[in-house]
């Protein structure tokens, strides 16, 4: 008799299984945003509140912000002109996540990470996270610039060398094409841009001319 | 005999007029709410125009009338006495109620002063009144009655600045003002003064150390240039606070209706704010890397044409010179987060 009702017990831990890791989900879309599922070879436009899985492909247009929060509310800001990929992988009670950064600018707030691991890589290189703000920028020469408001990261050149080092706050470190890793300190222009990146509400304003004639400015604050 | 017949006669014929029944007939005029409004208000029979006609017939004989106004103020209350007037006995007569008082005497008369208040206080005519008429004789024994409703639709007034727009930018030079028109207005009263910082509340700082126009009164007009109203002198830079109060007839200075109170700013005409926000957009609009904003920018750069307003879309209010200043300078530091500026 129990085995009976085992069975659909194990059914439902099967299909779990088999079904594709979730990592996140997109909160806040604004303008241009393409979403392309791992399974896929299509882009189609993002939806708010789509479950992002395991190898999803997100990238945005001119002007155009994505937010993505994950499982452990973590959150990533992607820039316009981005490409980025969301990977995740549970190992034990573990959810590994690493996100690859094809090209744009990435900003991240991540949350204490415990025994789990979180991973920005980029054409370039690879910086462990636990517990901290900042952003990327990966330029269409592929190669990478990290700034960090809070918090330590571990940032390693794949390239090269192989050059490897710690980050702290307000620092940034650039691995160029050849994989040389330069740490310094950061000015207030990166302060700024950090700043910039974490507005996130739209607001509009109208402009009117003497002709009568009227336009609106949207802008994120 | 002839004596006795001429006297039977004269007898008769009295006894005559004074059986037969008399009829009244209250007709109320098509009237307008600033005609009704001193009627009610100042219980001024005379004074207001032609409100209401009594028609009496017979024409004959020494009579008294008493007049008596109910208020309903809206759908859920009922009927609420108001007025009472009263003649003094005079020959029966049709009449208007602008001959009570001239060529009919007014008796003894009592108000509702709370409810009277309460009517000048909405500033206007509003929900039903309704007017019985009683025709009396001059023992005030009722002869004839009739009683006619007039309801009105419109809301209480009130009284609301048109201009200046609230944030808006003005010429030091002159500033027009222009207010809603309230019906029934003994004059209009200007109160100003300067708020020295945001944090002042826009009532705070009307009420605040010495106004620049300290309640003047400004006639029945609902325009004026402040500038000529001055108490002292104002400056470019300055952000004034201004308000509208309107003094209805029969009213009192405690019970005048005020306005919303709106802020503006003046204009340094040395650095007119125009010119300079209008450069300031054009240099953000070309630093632009993608052309956005090309069509605002070639209107700009035509040369003929200025911004005139900047305004939130949520509110509609206009920004200030200070917010116009931090927005551009963020905006100039950030451009990547300007997300649109098309045609509306």
């Amino acid at each position: 008799m129990n085995k009976y009702l085992l069975l659909p017990a194990l059914l439902v831990f099967n299909l779990y299984a088999l079904s594709p890791t979730s990592v996140g989900v997109l909160t806040k879309i604004i303008q241009t945003v393409e979403y392309k599922a791992v399974e896929t070879e299509n882009w189609g436009n993002a939806k708010l509140g789509s479950v992002v899985y395991d190898g999803d492909e997100v990238r945005t247009g001119s002007r155009s912000l994505a937010l993505l929060k994950f499982l452990d509310n973590s959150l990533i800001r992607v820039r316009e002109n981005s490409i980025v990929t969301i990977y995740g992988s549970k190992e034990d009670n573990k959810l590994n996540k690493n996100t690859f950064i094809e090209r744009g600018r990435v900003g991240f707030e991540i949350t204490d990470q415990g025994d789990d691991e979180f991973k920005f890589t980029t054409p370039t290189g690879v910086a462990s996270i636990r517990g901290t703000k900042g952003f990327f920028e990966v330029p269409l020469d592929g190669s990478m610039l990290i700034f960090v408001k809070e918090g330590i990261v571990d940032i390693e050149s794949l390239i090269g060398t192989k050059a490897s080092g710690s980050v702290g706050a307000g620092k940034f470190a650039k691995i160029d094409l050849s994989g040389e890793l330069v740490i310094e300190d950061a000015g207030s222009e990166y302060e700024n841009q950090f700043q910039a990146m974490e507005k996130e509400t739209v607001k509009k304003i109208r402009i009117k001319l003497n002709n009568g004639e009227e336009f609106l400015l949207e802008y994120l604050d | 005999m002839k004596k006795i017949l001429f006297l039977l006669f004269i007898s008769a014929k009295l006894i005559f007029v004074s059986a037969q029944p008399y009829q009244i007939n209250l007709q109320v005029s098509s009237f307008s709410e600033g005609d009704f409004a001193p009627f009610i208000f100042s219980n001024d029979l005379s004074g207001a125009p032609r409100i209401f006609a009594v028609t009496i017939s017979p024409e004959q004989g020494e009579v008294k009338v008493r007049g008596e106004i109910y208020w309903k103020k809206d759908a859920d209350s009922g009927f609420d006495w108001l007025l009472t007037f009263r003649t003094r006995v005079f020959q029966a007569r049709s009449f208007f109620n602008t001959d009570l008082g001239n060529t009919i005497q007014l008796g003894r008369g009592e108000t509702n002063s709370s409810l009277i208040d309460e009517n000048r206080r909405r500033g206007r005519p509003s929900g039903e009144y309704r007017l019985d008429i009683y025709l009396l004789d001059a023992n005030d024994q009722q002869l004839a009655f009739d009683s006619k409703t007039y309801e009105f639709s419109n809301p209480a007034q009130t009284l609301s600045i048109i201009l200046p727009q609230p944030g808006s930018i003005e010429n030091i030079g002159g500033v027009h003002a222009e207010w809603t028109e309230l019906n029934g207005i003994q004059y209009y009263e200007i109160k100003a003064n300067v708020r020295e910082s945001a944090a002042q509340s826009l009532e705070d700082a009307l009420d605040s150390g010495s106004p620049v126009i300290d309640n003047v009164p400004v006639g029945v007009l609902n325009s004026i240039d402040l500038r000529t109203i001055l108490s002292r002198e104002w400056t470019p830079g300055q952000e004034i606070v201004f308000r509208v109060a309107a003094l209805l007839v029969g009213g009192t200075p405690s019970d005048m209706i005020e306005s919303n109170i709106v802020n503006f700013y003046l204009d340094d005409p040395a650095n007119p704010f125009q010119e300079e926000t209008t450069e300031n957009i054009n240099q953000l609009l070309q630093s632009l890397y993608d052309g956005l904003g090309s069509n605002l920018l070639d209107r700009l750069l035509s040369g003929n044409l200025q911004i005139t307003d900047i305004s939130w879309e949520e509110t509609g209010l206009n920004l200030s010179p200070q917010e116009i200043q931090d927005l551009l300078n963020y905006l100039r530091q950030h451009p990547d987060n300007i997300l649109n500026i098309e045609q509306d």
